[in-house]
């Protein structure tokens, strides 16, 4: 899965073929009305559709563009280090990196009393073998 | 000749420079002896000797690294590399310029304001396109303008992102280091309750068996020299040694081993 930047930035693009699908949609499937006691007009690139066909796509032409807007603002909303400055991080940066020195060392300091447990007990065995 | 040139630039896999047909054993010889001489030349007058150089062996000399900044690919990039700002790219910018404080506060609100302000807009480009299409232009060059800003600014963000997901990878990494210290410490307090358990538990146990295979075993004079300078500790009944005894001990060996094994204290 992609990072936080990169899902808004994809739906913002996505928010943007929406916006053109939408447009094209209404361009080139609506019908024509007849003013007055004209004749309707007839375009042979179009083919219209059917009157509720046509409202329920535009519906969910625009139901889309409302949940991606939506989706766009909850993906802002949780972007990562909202209301952390970059000194802070820096400072935050620091710390931990001071902390995982500790943590590494006395991790390799129980590694070797370990090892020198382990040689111990190996020399107990050792001496129980040849009692 | 020109044309030529621009044809040779900008195709997929351009021909080799015409120039590299300089670049032969016999040049390079002369090369070298036309610089040995200037050098020698240089210690009278200063240093005009790329000058006097030949124009097939100009080539050969490579060109200093630019410094400000150089072509490629049909593009300008600039030393050192950076992202160019939106005025550079003559694109207006929609939001205000990044004050340090509060900075990151202020990118949120701000995509969420372009956000709302790009939803707007769009009404208001399809409106126009329901009252006069021919009016479109301006509103889609609005929208072109509020698209690119919003990815400009969630691209400035990435550094931002980038240091906290360093930060994340730390804390979990400091986690599993501490998860392993306590581990092996955890292990390490079984090995000590065990071997106390041992030395109060071999004496009876261990030395009966013991007994039992030193009246079997005859004794050995062979197996005293091996044996005897590291089992002084078991010194009180060691004329065992042979053949049978040790490899009945060795089995004693393993199958505590599979035990400690077992309770989990031997990796």
């Amino acid at each position: 899965m992609a990072d936080r930047l990169t899902q808004l930035q994809d739906a913002i693009d996505q928010l943007a073929t929406i916006f053109y699908c939408a447009l094209r949609y209404v361009g080139a499937h609506h019908d024509f009305l007849p003013t007055h006691d004209e004749p309707k007009v007839r375009d042979e690139s179009l083919q219209p559709d059917p009157p509720h066909l046509f409202r329920s796509s535009q519906q969910e032409l625009a139901r889309d563009l409302v949940l991606k807007t939506k989706q766009i603002e909850v993906l802002i909303a949780s972007l990562p280090g909202i209301g952390v400055s970059e000194d802070d991080q820096k400072e935050r940066l620091k710390e931990i990196g001071k902390e995982l020195e500790k943590a590494e060392e006395e991790r390799k300091r129980s590694i070797r009393e370990k090892e020198e447990l382990l040689l111990e007990f190996d020399e107990v065995i050792r001496t129980l073998k040849r009692v | 000749m020109a044309e030529e040139q621009d044809s040779r630039r900008a195709s997929l896999f351009p021909a080799p420079p015409p120039f590299y047909t300089h670049f032969t054993p016999e040049n390079k010889d002369k090369l070298k002896e036309f610089q040995a001489s200037a050098a020698k030349d240089s210690d009278g007058d200063g240093g005009n000797a790329s000058k006097k150089l030949p124009a097939e062996l100009v080539c050969l000399i490579p060109p200093k690294p630019p410094t400000d900044q150089y072509h490629s690919f049909g593009q300008i990039w600039s030393l050192p590399e950076r992202h160019p700002t939106l005025k550079e790219l003559n694109i207006p910018q929609l939001f205000p310029e990044p004050n340090n404080e509060s900075y990151n506060v202020d990118r949120a609100q701000e995509l969420r304001r372009l956000s709302k302000s790009l939803l707007l807009n769009y009404l208001e480009l399809v409106g126009i396109m329901g009252m006069s299409p021919e009016e479109y232009a301006e509103k889609v060059y609005h929208l072109r303008i509020h698209l690119i800003n919003i990815h400009e600014l969630i691209n400035n963000y990435r550094p931002h992102q980038a240091r906290e997901t360093l930060i994340a990878m730390m804390e979990e990494q400091l986690e599993k280091t501490r998860q392993e210290t306590e581990d092996n410490k955890k292990a390490c307090a079984k090995i000590r309750v065990l071997m106390g358990s041992l030395s109060s538990f071999d004496a009876g146990g261990l030395l009966d068996t013991t007994a039992d295979s030193s009246t079997t075993a005859t004794s050995s004079a062979a197996a005293d020299t091996s044996d005897a300078a590291t089992a002084a500790a078991a010194a009180a009944n060691s004329h065992s040694g042979s053949n049978g005894a040790s490899s009945g001990g060795e089995e004693r060996d393993k199958s505590s081993w599979e035990a400690l094994q077992q309770a989990g204290l031997i990796q």
